[in-house]
């Protein structure tokens, strides 16, 4: 069984995921797993699908080719192994919120953090806004899998709210089933 | 014993109705909730409509939390009510009802909660934390409300910083 990962993006207009899917279900190919959204004025597609078995790699891409001509999409595709393809991650147990005035390198103080203290990012969603009196600011929310070490990452990453002159929070996810 | 009620089962968006007869059809009731919370695996709570029960009896017990929390010890709510909230926090949750789903949910980080016992008596705690989180999901369920239509994304937070700030 082949997985395929395909990331593509288009200038936003009504119809991106239909044409998309429409392109994969010509193929049999089924959609695994996936992540849509538009970013400012374009929207970007990441998928993991299952390619039907028999169908040899050539008609695919020939299918991918044709979407991408017909469309003005980008389309770029790349195999993946079925293990990569089967794993579920791993459920967050953290989110850090972070809230402050816009500039470069807010996201990578942040993450270097994490990545210090071996936590892994599960999703990251940003956004940044215009404010009258306050110029830009920049928004970030941030699910991790902490493995029960969030509490360790209150210090430094005040120390970089401080440094930076943004507020960070670190909220601990206790979960049990209700 | 009946089982529990799961996704998509209409029955859980029923609203269920106030409990006006303190008896022993009550109490049978509670203890048939108090076994199947036992039996799920990490169940802290479970709430009468879940077995198809339309009644508004929950059951609360977070000395069974694998994480130790503030807690009540065992809480055999009838007719319960958020009548104050303070404070707002994530979490995750679960449902014996929505099997092998989680997902991050915002709640009130402190409630006073107004119930009856089981003999019919009027009650009021306060809860914080892990407990008030359990309290108002078994309370949602009587409303027919699942924890999946609170559950919010990284987006959903983002625009909530937004709105907040």
């Amino acid at each position: 069984m082949s997985y395929l990962l395909l990331s593509i993006s288009g200038h936003d207009r009504a119809g991106i995921v239909r044409d998309v899917s429409e392109a994969l279900l010509h193929i049999n190919a089924n959609i695994e797993d996936s992540s849509m959204t538009a970013l400012r004025g374009r929207f970007t597609m990441m998928l993991i699908v299952k390619l039907a078995s028999g169908d040899g790699l050539g008609a695919v891409k020939a299918a991918l080719a044709e979407l991408e001509q017909r469309t003005g999409l980008t389309v770029q595709s790349q195999l993946i192994s079925a293990e990569e393809a089967m794993v579920v991650p791993q459920e967050p147990d953290c989110v850090v919120t972070v809230t402050g005035a816009d500039k470069p390198g807010i996201v990578y103080e942040v993450t270097d953090v994490l990545a210090a203290n071996g936590v892994s990012i599960v999703d990251v969603s940003t956004r940044s806004r215009e404010t009258d009196d306050r110029g830009d600011i920049y928004m970030m929310a941030l699910e991790a899998f902490s493995d029960a070490k969030a509490e360790s990452l209150r210090a430094p990453l005040e120390a970089v709210a401080d440094r930076l002159g943004i507020d960070v929070e670190v909220h601990i996810l206790d979960g049990a089933v209700i | 014993m009946r089982s529990i009620l799961t996704q998509p089962d209409p029955r859980l968006r029923e609203i269920s109705k106030t409990v006006t007869k303190f008896d022993s059809v009550l109490e049978t009731l509670s203890m048939e909730l108090e076994t199947l919370m036992i039996a799920g695996p990490g169940g802290v709570g479970i709430a009468a409509p879940q077995i198809g029960e339309f009644q508004r009896v929950v059951i609360v017990d977070c000395r069974r939390s694998m994480r130790p929390c503030k807690n009540h010890g065992l809480l055999r709510m009838v007719n319960p009510k958020v009548t104050d909230e303070s404070g707002n926090v994530l979490g995750r949750e679960g449902c014996l009802s929505v099997p092998d789903w989680v997902g991050v949910v915002p709640r009130a980080k402190n409630i006073q909660v107004s119930y009856q016992d089981m003999e019919g008596h009027s009650c009021n705690i306060e809860s914080s934390g892990f407990e008030a989180r359990v309290i108002q999901h078994e309370i949602d369920h009587l409303d027919g409300v699942l924890f999946t239509d609170r559950v919010v994304s990284t987006k959903d937070l983002v625009r909530r910083l937004q709105a907040g700030g």
